[in-house]
């Protein structure tokens, strides 16, 4: 699927400000942003329901911009599922085949096959408003798939389940769309959703693309803040690098970090790095090689099962600090001084330069 | 615990006793004798089914019956053809004419179809206006008005909102993402309409429409002023007027009467049961809107045009009665003036004086009986307090023709020591009493409803703060709810000024006459059609004026006080 300078605005309100997009045939893909981002109305775009002002969609190479919805055999499963309360499973499901006039022994066959994928094979003949959640959303996948769209469109499919059906249930939705080798595109705000899930990510926000990638890719090498901070958890230090005795150094605008910094990056910049890139040092010891010294006193601890996570003021910045936790460990109390070591390689270095987007 | 709930509050049991006897005396015993009389045998007092063996046996009684559902159905049938287009319009596409379309539903409400039933019969009858230019200009009669068509006309007319906006609500609750996900899986156009669209809105409106049939059934006044005798209500009528209380007849027909309404409200409350069809989520609800074409446009507006013109019809046409000198097999009424309405408040102003009174406490004895029942239920933990709720409402399946001939039946007996014994039954205070009891349901639904705006913490801080608990009601809530206590105040006295089928039996003499009493009286003679009319434009401002009072009040309340709108 190829996305050309889509530009969309609900009457004076800009919402998707140039998107362009390739999406390989058979990937998982992530929309991925925070709410009113634009990443709906982008599926929806796709699928038929907005117009763009300007921009054009194109799939395997034809252009769909022009067609109505019921012409693009998308496959969409909306974030309320949407089922017909008047029509049984079967019949909901039955629905798309109908619509295309196949025979009715091809359609049973066909309804049987896709309510067996799903597991709902002896639920067929109960109404949607008699089943669970998850079953719902089964049905509503059911739907969709069994008229073999090109692409599959789901819309925040898993923020209506309860947190544990939310796992089981990515889980299995991986395995149906590896199955089907059909390209998806899956919308979510839930990063964790995203990471375990998609084979790329787009991350989007305020109607524009910021970052496309794998989610390793978008977690170790960011390139703006705001991808940075959307995905995990980030330690941000402002600066400036100046190059002294020939090295470059990067120093913190109240001086309490000061680093040498490989960088080409312009000379306001921001150091990331994460929390889990910092190791607490015990008192006295050196740093290891690569690890530059900070020191800093404990604010707050939090005991999160794996890892303790401390907050430490360092000079003028608060930062979060993963200490992995083993059993029977003390933890650091609050008000202790504290030596940190930071891993320099880790660092990531972005220009201070806004995000796409932002200021307006 | 049954005794220590009363005793923990003594005074609020007492008043819930006294309401349950006041229902129980004047709503639950009326009408249950007049279901025992339908069974009983004339003269050995037995059970029997002779009666309705009788009642379907009689070409007459029978025909009645059959005309009645036919006038209902028909009725229905022909405002949802008049609604379709415009619910059609409104839900679909982006609509500027949509505000005047909502405001149409008003229209019909201060107007009950029988005051402007004998107008109708000049603009649209034989020899009506519309008919005397159809045959100069084109040698057509329209027969619109003719016999049963003549009170379907009528009736369409005036229900024919209330169907239109039944359907508009059932179409725009309609989740957008239900037609989309259709539209997704290659549906679209009339055939999406059929699949989707219809079934989703069906139960809705149906459940509105079965409403309507009801009310058209049991509508007392409409065939009598434009003589049609030969349906069901005005052959209760008939009988009993012509032949007395002891008549079976009259009792059958009121059996008859109440099973349909009961059948119907029952089908209505059955189909709104699914409200699991209503499920509007985020992203708004209804159906997408799209432009319209100029030609749609103009298509649109020349329908709301024609529409509004037959739904001000009868306003019009009492308007030209009222204020016409003669008006006989012309098309306008030769001359204007005002005498009628002089005449109304010179010859019989009793008729005026007579509605504000009646209304007046009538629509007293509802807001207090609301309000206490209202506190009851959602207040107190009282034993038996929802059955005073649901004898309440039950009144609403009682039409009013069946209350009156109760009212007839069981108080006949008893005599006013103080009136030169006057029978009870036609005191005029029964007729006051009959009204309060038809119309307490629509109170107690407002003040169910403003008390529910209500928080309990409001009390519960009221008490905490050491008021008892009577002072916490006469300080804190009712003042709080005043808002929904004065709407239904007015609702009560706005139907109570027209209300016709019980006004007809009970009122003896014609000094004892509300305002539908005196339209009804003068429109019996074509000399009297004027005042009527006068009479009659006089009811609809004085209805008109108390919707709007209750809107207003309403509206200014909630803002006032910032409380958030119910449903």
């Amino acid at each position: 699927m190829r996305l050309n300078g889509i530009h969309l605005s609900f009457g004076r309100t800009p919402v998707l400000k140039g998107i362009d997009l390739a999406i390989e045939p058979g990937e998982f893909f992530a929309f991925l942003g925070p709410s009113g981002c634009g990443k709906t109305t982008l599926i929806r775009l796709i699928a038929g329901f907005e117009k763009a002002q300007k921009g054009r969609v194109f799939i395997a190479g034809r252009e769909i911009s022009a067609l109505p919805p019921w012409r693009r055999n998308l496959g969409m499963v909306f974030q309320n599922y949407a089922l017909w309360p008047h029509m049984t499973v079967r019949k909901n499901v039955a629905f798309g085949l109908e619509e295309r006039r196949l025979p009715r022994p091809e359609i049973n066959r066909r309804v049987d096959a896709v309510l067996e994928l799903v597991g709902l094979l002896d639920l067929g003949h109960r109404r949607p408003s008699q089943l669970s959640g998850g079953q719902q959303q089964r049905v509503a996948l059911a739907r969709t798939v069994v008229v073999e769209p090109q692409v599959l469109l789901l819309d925040e499919p898993l923020s209506n389940l309860d947190a544990k059906l939310r796992v089981q249930m990515r889980h299995e939705l991986r395995q149906l769309q590896r199955k089907l080798s059909v390209t998806t595109i899956f919308v979510t705000h839930d990063q964790e959703e995203a990471n375990t899930t998609a084979d790329r990510i787009a991350v989007i926000s305020d109607g524009v693309i910021q970052q496309v990638g794998t989610p390793m890719e978008l977690y170790d090498r960011p390139t703006n803040l705001f991808v940075a901070s959307f995905l995990g958890v980030a330690n941000v230090v402002a600066g400036s690098v100046v190059v002294e005795n020939g090295r470059a150094i990067f120093r913190s605008r109240d001086g309490a970090v000061s680093l040498p910094l490989e960088s080409t990056a312009a000379e306001a910049v921001n150091i990331v790095f994460r929390p889990q890139n910092l190791a607490v040092l015990p008192p006295g010891d050196e740093p290891p090689p690569g690890a530059t010294h900070l020191s800093g006193r404990v604010q707050h601890r939090e005991f999160l099962g794996s890892v303790v996570r401390y907050r430490v003021q360092v000079g003028a910045h608060s930062l979060l600090v993963d200490a992995s936790h083993q059993r029977d460990e003390e933890a650091l109390p609050e008000g202790a001084a504290v030596s940190l070591g930071l891993h320099r390689e880790q660092i990531i270095a972005l220009s201070s330069e806004p995000s796409p987007g932002e200021g307006r | 615990m049954l005794k220590s709930e009363f005793t923990k509050h003594p005074a609020l049991s007492i008043v819930m006793l006294l309401i349950a006897l006041f229902l129980v005396l004047f709503l639950i015993v009326p009408v249950i004798l007049v279901v025992f009389v339908a069974f009983q045998d004339v003269s050995t007092g037995q059970f029997t089914l002779i009666n309705f063996k009788d009642f379907f046996n009689t070409a007459l009684f029978r025909e009645s019956f059959w005309n009645s559902l036919y006038v209902g159905l028909m009725t229905v049938l022909v405002a949802s053809a008049f609604s379709m287009p415009l619910a059609y319009f409104t839900s679909r596409f982006e609509f500027r004419g949509a505000v005047i379309v909502q405001s149409l539903g008003i229209i019909p409400l201060i107007m009950p179809p029988f005051v402007g039933a004998v107008a109708m019969l000049m603009l649209f009858g034989r020899n009506g206006s519309l008919n005397l230019i159809l045959e100069q200009w084109f040698g057509l009669n329209l027969p619109l008005m003719e016999g049963l068509n003549g009170v379907i006309f009528v009736e369409s007319i005036h229900y024919f909102p209330f169907i239109m906006i039944n359907l508009s609500a059932a179409l725009n609750n309609i989740d957008r993402t239900m037609e989309e996900s259709a539209q997704n899986l290659g549906c679209f156009g009339l055939r999406l309409f059929r699949r989707i669209v219809l079934p989703l809105a069906m139960p809705g409106y149906v459940a509105g429409a079965s409403l309507v049939f009801l009310k058209i059934f049991d509508d007392l006044g409409t065939p009598l002023l434009l003589n049609v005798n030969n349906m069901l209500a005005p052959q209760g009528y008939l009988r009993i007027a012509s032949i007395g209380i002891k008549d079976p007849m009259g009792y059958v027909i009121s059996v008859i009467l109440v099973v349909v309404a009961l059948a119907s409200m029952w089908l209505a409350k059955l189909l709104l049961r699914g409200k699991e069809y209503a499920m509007v989520q985020k992203g708004g609800g209804g159906l997408a809107k799209r432009r319209m074409r100029p030609w749609e446009k103009l298509l649109a507006w020349i329908i709301i045009l024609v529409i509004m013109i037959l739904v001000l019809a009868p306003h019009l046409g009492l308007l030209l009665l009222s204020l016409g000198t003669v008006w006989s097999y012309s098309i306008l009424p030769d001359a204007f003036t005002f005498k009628h309405f002089l005449a109304i408040f010179d010859a019989t102003p009793e008729y005026m004086t007579n509605t504000v009174l009646y209304s007046g406490l009538a629509g007293g004895i509802d807001v207090l009986l609301a309000t206490a029942i209202a506190y009851l239920v959602l207040r107190t933990k009282l034993v038996g307090r929802q059955w005073l709720d649901y004898a309440a409402m039950a009144a609403v399946a009682i039409p009013g023709l069946v209350i009156g001939i109760g009212y007839l039946r069981t108080f006949y007996g008893f005599r006013v020591p103080w009136l030169e014994n006057q029978p009870l039954a036609t005191w005029w205070v029964a007729i006051v009493v009959a009204l309060a009891v038809r119309r307490l349901p629509y109170a107690l639904r407002a003040c169910t409803a403003a008390l529910q705006q209500v928080s309990v913490s409001l009390e519960e801080s009221a008490e905490n703060l050491g008021a008892a608990k009577f002072a916490t009601v006469r300080k804190i809530v009712v003042p709080l709810m005043a808002g929904g206590i004065l709407a239904g105040f007015v609702t009560s006295f706005a139907t109570a000024a027209v209300e016709l089928g019980m006004t007809l039996m009970l009122v003896s003499q014609n000094a004892d006459g509300p305002l539908s009493y005196g339209i009804y009286v003068y429109m019996q003679s074509a000399a009297g059609r004027g005042p009527g009319a006068a009479l009659g434009i006089m009811a609809v401002v004085a209805v008109g004026l108390c919707t709007l009072i209750s809107h207003v009040v309403v509206d200014r309340r909630q803002r006032k006080y910032g409380l958030a709108r119910t449903g």
